[in-house]
């Protein structure tokens, strides 16, 4: 499980790298082919939003793995069960929601078979599809977290301290 | 009573607004119906709506063909610059009798978008503006940089005529041209009102080089569960509204120009045959490019 | 129960019993079109909607440029140069703090990255120095704000896009409240310090503060770059945060030295999961969105306002209180999104101008960072000075008092906050 998730985890992160790479690269050319080529661009900010969007659902997925989505914390950390309770309650909210990214998201990318983008007439379906790739993904993870949570509370060793990304 | 969601982009004043207000009238009165109306746009943009109503969250939309085009690309037709000579053909084209209407309904239907196209109305002339000088001619767009979709149609025309395209979102384009980014785009004339672009870019240009064709189309998921009496009912609505949507366009477009000089706009008219010409070459091309080759004589012979 | 209210009472719920916010969001929506008996697949159409937006890229630029200046040394030497010019005056350590979130604010459209990277220096720093550690969470957070509002700032460029308001004029309206809002803090500082009696330390010397200002200098001019590449026309709000981060990484990596190209894809790949937080949030509350237009709330709060006042300060207000609170649960930019349609009708309706507007409720907004549940930058304080979060809040709270009276003291006296924009650039505010 955790080797297969290691794999995955590596594999999104480089890939939303160079998503993010190339989409930087887009604007630029954009200002710069505006401005000094004078010439005219039309797919550069489509091109950067669809990068966009996959990076953002596959940083969303890794940021399970990595447990660093935004919680707000009432309780104080001395009341450890109470929190590993919590926790395991927090990961387990999660499950509807990446329910309906796979199955819905899977139906939109259907749908968006017919719909093209508007100009480079790619079908948006290859970028719909990062919704359920990265729905998958989370079913992966959240499988890891939920693990190590019941261990946790079993154990009743204190939760890390979830160090945000910001 | 059931409730009917018609979703449109726009706020009022527009004439789609218009024909939405006459759609909710007629409906409400000939079938057991309500009918809600979100404008602004706050159902989302036109292809989310579309997503939507495949879904079956919204039942009706009302908006510019070519923001459908996505969907059935057809529409893109009619970003053709010039293809109606006048509003008389835009009127003949968009009856429910036309060979245009009959044609589209179904590619829609065989688009297999959950859409029905219920009726063709339009939505205002569109009239090219500037920030940086009168516009007369086409000659005058050379080397200026203007804003155009993201459609290759739109920038393979201006692009044409000499204009060094960018496509820019429309709700970037007020910063857009007030900093300089680019100081020319094409709109309808309640757009340019509206969002209040004479503030930045003050010179407009009675080019007329579109009539918007716009369109009311139902959920099929809905449409398909209505009795006999209701599709009678809403469809009849549609066709009005349509009518009245057409009208409301053109009464609006009126007044609003009338009313540029007011607000500091300097109207130019523009030497028509020159960038009528320099639209036609594109005509046959595109007819070919989306296999409207048909569609592209039957709209001249009604000239 | 009406859906408005499994809406709003399930997403509180959620977010108390832990979950993660932006599934807490989703979750509460779910719910709710569960209630409705409309299909789910909305959700994920409505997710895909909300960041399918060219205005929101300038995020993952900005939170790259922060996170540039940490790696590349620049944050260190904005610290030299702080220390070197107000170190010497009695809490000299909280003016420091204050100091440089003001220049990072000048190079970053974000508090988060500026709570993140200072506070990690400058909390354990003022602990030891002697500054209870409460206050010192409570002023790295709440300087931090500065970030949305001295331009650039995200939200600004957000706010303009989808508003229809110039981004340069909202801009030029951030310089004056921000100065005044760090003026506070640091007065505030002052005032702290004496009270426990802390001693000035280290002397001043002018040759000091001329040589770490040369060292600083160059990251100094990104924000001349940028305010002047939008107020030309090189590029528009959104691009020049594209050309920010160019500028970024040829400091760091030609003219300081200090990022190697072998670092970089770590880099790049870190910013992802730094930007997809809050834009996995933005996407979920895209929903949220959704659903409250889809119920008819946003027309009815709009009514409701203007149903209790019509007066201009009246209305400011009100929707100022209302966006207070809202900003305790939602991330500044998902608030602007969902309640934007609303705020501009309602400033239509009392004559209100765009811009002034724009800013009051980008300056309310950029509060909700500081005030829990869900204040970002209070989060982050709190987890770096070890403390909880409602001794945090009570050390906070002045601070929150002074941005308030700063806001509503622009509300009464427009001229304040709009004096810049209206001369350098009169014609963003049309025909008045
Ligand atoms: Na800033
Ligand atoms: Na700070």
């Amino acid at each position: 499980m955790r080797l297969l998730n290691d794999i995955v985890e590596r594999a999104f992160m480089v890939v939303a790298g160079s998503l993010f790479a190339i989409f930087i690269a887009c604007i630029f050319y954009q200002v710069i082919a505006r401005n000094y080529l004078r010439i005219s661009v039309g797919w550069t900010d489509e091109v950067a939003l669809m990068c966009f969007v996959w990076s953002v659902f596959l940083g969303a997925a890794v940021a399970v793995r990595r447990q660093v989505h935004y919680v707000v914390d009432i309780l104080p950390a001395r009341f450890v069960t109470a929190t590993n309770t919590l926790k395991l309650f927090g990961t387990l909210a999660c499950i509807p929601v990446i329910y309906v990214l796979v199955v819905h998201g899977y139906t939109y990318t259907g749908m968006g078979w017919r719909r093209l983008s508007v100009s480079l007439g790619l079908p948006l379906a290859y970028v719909f599809a990062a919704i359920p790739v990265a729905g998958v993904a989370m079913v992966l993870f959240l499988a890891e977290v939920i693990g190590d949570d019941i261990r946790r509370l079993r154990a009743g060793t204190p939760p890390p301290p979830s160090d945000e990304v910001v | 009573a059931e409730t009917l969601r018609v979703a449109t982009v726009v706020s009022a004043p527009h004439p789609w607004i218009d024909a939405a207000e006459m759609f909710k009238e007629e409906v409400e009165a000939n079938t057991d119906f309500t009918v809600e109306i979100f404008p602004g746009g706050q159902l989302g943009n036109d292809a989310t709506v579309v997503d939507e109503m495949r879904i079956g969250t919204v039942d009706v939309m009302i908006g510019g063909v070519q923001n459908i085009a996505p969907f059935v690309r057809e529409f893109e037709f009619f970003s053709l610059n010039y293809l109606f000579g006048n509003m008389d053909v835009f009127r003949a084209a968009t009856e429910p009798d036309s060979e245009i209407f009959t044609f589209y309904t179904q590619q829609v239907a065989d688009a297999d978008v959950g859409l029905k196209l219920l009726a063709l109305t339009g939505g205002g002339t569109r009239n090219l503006s500037t920030s940086s000088g009168p516009v007369t001619h086409p000659d005058d767009l050379d080397g200026v940089r203007m804003r155009v979709t993201g459609s290759s149609l739109d920038a393979r025309t201006w692009g044409a005529v000499g204009a060094v395209t960018t496509s820019l979102p429309w709700t970037e384009l007020y910063t857009g041209v007030q900093t300089g980014v680019v100081s020319a785009f094409e709109s309808t004339i309640s757009g340019y009102v509206g969002s209040r672009l004479y503030e930045v870019a003050p010179y407009h240009a009675k080019t007329e080089h579109q009539i918007m064709m716009s369109h009311i189309s139902m959920a099929t998921l809905r449409y398909d569960r209505l009795s006999d009496a209701d599709r009678t009912a809403i469809e009849t609505a549609a066709l009005n509204a349509a009518r009245h949507g057409t009208d409301m366009g053109v009464q609006y477009d009126g007044e609003l120009i009338e009313q540029l000089g007011e607000r500091g706009v300097t109207v130019t008219e523009v030497d028509k045959d020159a960038f009528i010409e320099a639209a036609a070459p594109l005509h046959e091309e595109y007819a070919e490019t989306l296999g409207l080759t048909n569609l592209l004589e039957t709209v001249r012979s009604m000239h | 129960m009406p859906p408005v209210l499994t809406l709003i009472l399930s997403f509180l719920l959620f977010i108390a019993l832990r979950v993660p916010i932006a599934f807490a969001i989703g979750l509460a929506s779910i719910v709710t079109i569960f209630q409705l008996g409309i299909p789910l697949t909305s959700v994920v159409t409505q997710m895909f909607a909300s960041i399918n937006s060219f205005p929101l890229l300038a995020v993952p630029f900005f939170l790259l440029l922060g996170r540039l200046m940490n790696d590349g040394g620049i944050t260190d030497r904005l610290l030299k140069f702080a220390d070197a010019s107000v170190g010497h005056i009695r809490g000299g350590l909280g003016h420091i703090n204050v100091m440089v979130s003001m220049m990072f604010a000048s190079l970053s459209g974000s508090g988060a990255a500026d709570t993140a990277s200072v506070g990690a220096v400058m909390i354990p720093a003022m602990k030891k120095a002697g500054y209870p550690a409460p206050f010192s969470v409570a002023l790295t957070a709440a300087s931090s704000v500065l970030g949305g509002i001295i331009p650039p700032s995200i939200l600004m460029v957000i706010y303009g896009a989808f508003g229809n308001v110039s981004v340069g004029a909202l801009f030029l309206g951030g310089i004056v409240p921000g100065l005044l809002v760090a003026a506070s803090q640091m007065g505030y500082t002052y005032y702290v310090a004496r009270k426990i009696g802390l001693r000035p330390e280290g002397s001043f010397s002018l040759c000091s503060m001329g040589r770490t200002g040369l060292v600083a200098m160059p990251p100094m001019i990104l924000p001349i770059i940028i305010l002047g590449g939008i107020t030309t026309g090189v590029f528009t709000a959104t691009e020049a945060a594209a050309i920010a981060v160019i500028i970024g990484l040829l400091l760091a990596m030609v003219f300081y030295r200090t990022i190697g190209i072998f670092a970089l894809p770590k880099i790049l790949s870190d910013s992802v999961i730094a930007y997809s937080l809050p834009m996995f949030a933005v996407a979920s509350a895209g929903i949220m969105g959704w659903l409250i237009a889809y119920l008819g709330i946003a027309r009815d709060v709009a009514e409701f306002i203007t149903s209790v006042t019509d007066t201009r300060i009246g209305l400011m207000l009100m929707v100022g209180f209302f966006l207070l609170i809202v900003g305790t649960v939602l991330s500044p930019v998902t608030a602007v999104i969902i309640f934007l349609p609303i705020i501009q009708s309602i400033a239509n309706s009392g004559g209100i101008d765009q811009v002034h507007m724009g800013l009051i409720v980008v300056l309310t907004l950029t509060l909700g960072l500081i005030t829990p549940p869900y204040g970002i930058c209070l989060l982050i304080a709190t987890q770096i000075g070890e403390i909880s979060m409602p001794r945090a809040f009570v050390a906070v709270l002045p601070m929150i008092a002074m941005v308030i009276a700063i806001i509503a003291a622009g509300v009464v006296w427009p001229a304040l906050f709009l004096t810049l924009p209206w001369t350098l650039m009169p014609e963003a505010f049309g025909f008045r």
